[in-house]
């Protein structure tokens, strides 16, 4: 199969999104969870929005505005829970 | 040629499952939207708090000297007791508001038109159960607030009539000790709520199944095309289905859940009873001054009436008509419902325990009430150009026909003190079977009577 432009920039799109997720899933590993339980909590709900990002690209493969600004909007929101988990770890 | 990874894995999922012999039948591609989801993900909750709360199981004693002890002990000493705990408390606060959202697209969208109609009534004793499952599990961690609350509501059946209430109480809360009421509770959160619900669902998805998802009020496209289950679907419902989880799981980790004091007397004594959100707007209306005391049973009443006229919705709007821009009394009713719940529910907030004087309101209630009608009937005429006729005309009929209007008040006034009486007596032990038969003859008398007068002075307006 010739990979066209827009294929590769998914493959991509989900390469990020799947490395962000594994990073993630890494850190769970190796964080205390019992006494750090609200960073979790904020850290599964990010991991949450990047499974549902993935899902995105693979149910609307099309590079359009429109699903290129979900997309968008998905990885932001996914930042924002990143920031929360972050600062509620901080003391 | 070699194929898609991707697929060839989706494939042998596809197989290995059976899931191309789903018995789920494809569903139009108009459904694709979230708020074609919010029972679904109402659904999704439930299962969260399944989880939650048999996780919770495991420590929680439903006693009274251990009920709050053990739920401090998960929230402080058990790993990841405080996330589950609140993640519980959030996920029941999602639930009820997804299940009002799904109300009122329902509502709007005109789902209970045939023959969906008996979809719409089962919908609502499943919302019926939605909170109750808020009101049993909020008096389990036995703090002052959840048990003052809890009263309340308990307090509120011994209002009803003498052949339903006393019944209700002592199922519901048995003979009156706080052990027996924190038991009865637990039970019907953990047992037989569920079954309901599951019960209920099952139901209803059966239903689903045979009738298939209702089409837009505004039509459906020429292009709409069915889509399979598998794997656009469940793709759909996992994306939708994880962002809903990922909000819940971050607003829990930014706000946990701290209890509040324990129950005792003297506790009590000291605290203003407060319902819980969801259930502010009903009792704010209690609080109203003219419905204090024996007035509860008209406050109550009005409220059991509502709730009847909205479960019956789909037997008294027979029309065809489902486009919410071309139903403008039914759109309307539904604005100033949401709005006058929204009012309430602030309102309650910000009054705790106040009794609220009648004139204050009439005037807020009735102001809210007559300024999003008058806005939305404006909407209507203005925007959508749609021609609302307003019956004023038959304010002018009583004026004009005076010896008819006279007629008229005459079994007016008999009804009124006959229903007055018959309530009178249906609430009060003992009950006279004989007087309240008598009322209720009556009573139906004066309805045909003022039905027959009226019909007379509407076949007058159309002769003139």
């Amino acid at each position: 199969m010739t990979a066209t432009f827009e294929t590769s920039i998914r493959y991509a799109v989900i390469a990020l999104l799947a490395t962000a997720a594994s990073t993630i899933l890494a850190y769970l590993w190796t964080m205390d969870i019992v006494s750090l339980q609200r960073t979790f909590g904020a850290l599964l709900g990010s991991e949450l929005v990047i499974f549902s990002m993935i899902v995105f690209v693979y149910y609307k493969p099309a590079l359009t505005i429109s699903n290129t600004n979900w997309l968008c909007l998905g990885c932001v929101v996914a930042a924002i829970f990143l920031l929360i988990a972050v600062l509620i770890s901080s003391p | 040629m070699s194929q898609n990874p991707g697929r060839k894995f989706v494939e042998w999922f596809k197989n290995r499952f059976g899931l191309t012999t789903t018995v789920l039948r494809p569903v139009p591609d108009y459904t694709l939207n979230p708020l074609y989801w919010l029972g679904a993900l109402a659904v999704i909750t439930f299962g969260i708090q399944g989880v939650t709360g048999l996780l919770m199981l495991i420590y929680y004693v439903p006693t009274i000297d251990q009920a709050y002890s053990s739920t401090l002990f998960i929230i402080n000493d058990v790993p990841l007791g405080n996330l589950i705990e609140t993640v519980h408390l959030y996920g029941a606060y999602a639930m009820i508001l997804l299940t009002f959202l799904h109300l009122f697209r329902g509502y709007f969208s005109s789902v209970q038109k045939k023959p969906r109609e008996m979809m719409w009534v089962i919908g609502m004793a499943m919302g019926l159960i939605v909170l109750a499952f808020g009101l049993t599990g909020y008096l389990l961690p036995w703090t002052v607030v959840s048990k003052s609350a809890t009263d309340v509501s308990i307090g509120m059946l011994s209002f009803l009539p003498v052949q339903i209430g006393p019944i209700l109480t002592f199922l519901i809360a048995g003979s009156g000790s706080g052990a027996e009421e924190l038991t009865r509770f637990f039970d019907l959160h953990i047992i037989v709520l569920p079954a309901g619900l599951l019960s209920l669902l099952a139901l209803k998805m059966y239903m689903f199944e045979a009738h298939g998802a209702s089409e837009p009020p505004l039509g459906v496209k020429k292009e709409s095309k069915l889509i399979p289950w598998f794997p656009t679907i469940y793709l759909y419902f996992a994306m939708i289905g994880a962002l809903f989880a990922a909000i819940l799981f971050v607003v829990s980790a930014m706000f946990p859940v701290h209890l509040p004091a324990q129950y005792s007397a003297q506790a009590a004594a000291n605290y203003v009873a407060q319902p819980e959100w969801y259930f502010l707007w009903m009792y704010q209306i209690l609080k109203i001054q003219s419905f204090e005391g024996s007035g509860i049973y008209y406050a109550l009443g009005a409220v059991t009436l509502v709730a009847i006229l909205f479960t019956l919705l789909p037997f008294l709007d027979r029309g065809s008509q489902r486009n919410p821009k071309l139903r403008p009394l039914y759109s309307t009713l539904g604005f100033i419902m949401i709005a006058e719940v929204l009012t309430l529910t602030i309102w309650g907030y910000l009054t705790p325990g106040q009794v609220i004087p009648d004139g204050l309101a009439v005037i807020v209630n009735g102001g809210v009430a007559v300024a999003v009608g008058a806005i939305s009937l404006l909407v209507f005429t203005r925007k959508f150009k749609v021609r609302v006729k307003l019956p004023l005309r038959i304010l002018a009929l009583p004026l004009k026909n005076k010896s008819i209007t006279v007629l008229f008040m005459i079994p007016l006034i008999l009804g009124s003190v006959c229903f007055a009486n018959l309530m009178s007596s249906l609430t009060t032990a003992p009950v006279n079977i004989g007087i309240a038969a008598i009322d209720f003859i009556l009573l139906f008398i004066s309805f045909v009577a003022m039905a027959r007068v009226m019909r007379s002075l509407t076949v007058a307006a159309q002769k003139k």
